[in-house]
């Protein structure tokens, strides 16, 4: 696995490098797991953080959202926003902890939100502290953080 | 001018690739593209698309016209239609990509998107990289700090093949 392929030919290709908001648009199609893997491509490659809180609809009548592994169908237009703003409660089946390192780069995504629910379905490897810091960071209003399952979560 | 009888003959449009060859194509298969629509509306006939290249375009227009007939009775012929549609390399499927987006077809866009993430889904980092011609600016410390901050979705064993 060594040496270096020849790729650097395809470079030629006139339209080998996607635009970055196609390229979002794209990995915003990934499961979160896939998603965050490919948060190593580039230090400007969109990676799902980037999609959930750049992206998307505006919620402006939307009170609660259930997400599964944060999955979530993009409307296909050109704005290609998601504005979670208004968002009172949400219920998470899955998550994942945004580093550190990105979160300096991000805004919060849910900054209205004050409840969060979270549904572990998946043993995970993050510790109970990471998953509060994290969340308190993606919403730092929040009032009620509610964890079903927690015993799935490393101490 | 509002008469649209059906003796009417049906009323066509240029469109005309970045590589400059034009194409004719009913304008009731073309409006199927957002950017085409707005500009039929302001009174074009003739449509210029300095972002879309022919090779790209001929599919497209296959695509347009494939999907201007669909009905009740031929959904399975469509679905077989763009499973080949879409049964191509990757250096294609991004050419697609971009015309559609320009183009504002939202369920070919749709259609594109879910496919290139499909597959590319159970890839490594480096072949991703590789199949969207990406340069790796994480210098190794940096990305092993990201991997061990997602050491969960870095377990077990990726595709690293470029098709």
């Amino acid at each position: 696995m060594e040496g270096k392929s020849d790729i650097d030919a395809a470079a030629d290709n006139r339209i080998s490098k996607l635009p970055e908001p196609i390229l979002q648009h794209i990995l915003s199609y990934l499961h979160a797991e896939d998603a965050a893997r490919m948060s190593t491509l580039s230090k400007k490659a969109p990676s799902k953080y980037n999609s959930l809180t750049g992206a998307i609809f505006a919620a402006k009548a939307l009170n609660v959202l259930n997400l599964d592994g944060f999955k979530i169908e993009m409307p296909c237009d050109d704005a290609g926003i998601i504005k979670f703003s208004s968002l009172r409660e949400l219920h998470l089946c899955d998550v994942i902890v945004i580093s550190k390192d990105l979160r300096e780069n991000l805004l919060p995504p849910l900054y209205g939100t004050n409840v969060l629910q979270v549904n572990l379905q998946k043993r995970s490897n993050y510790s109970v502290v990471d998953v509060i810091d994290s969340m308190l960071w993606i919403s730092p209003q929040l009032d009620t953080l509610i964890f079903t399952q927690a015993p799935r979560l490393k101490t | 001018m509002a008469s649209t009888t059906e003796t009417k003959q049906k009323k066509m449009l240029i469109l005309k690739s970045a590589d400059n060859d034009e194409f004719e194509i009913e304008e009731s298969v073309g409006v199927q593209s957002e950017t085409i629509k707005n500009l039929v509306e302001d009174g074009f006939t003739f449509v210029p698309l300095p972002n879309v290249y022919t090779k790209a375009l001929i599919k497209i227009i296959d695509y347009l016209k494939k999907h201007a007939n669909k009905t009740d009775s031929n959904d399975e012929e469509i679905k077989t239609f763009d499973k080949d549609f879409v049964n191509t390399t990757f250096d294609d499927l991004f050419e697609l990509v971009s015309a559609a987006n320009y183009l504002h077809i939202s369920c070919l866009m749709n259609m594109l998107c879910q496919t290139i993430a499909d597959r590319i889904k159970d890839k490594s980092p480096e072949a991703v990289r590789k199949i969207f011609h990406i340069n790796c600016d994480y210098t190794p410390e940096e990305e092993a700090k990201i991997r061990k901050a997602n050491a969960q979705a870095f377990e077990g064993q990726f595709d690293e093949s470029l098709d």
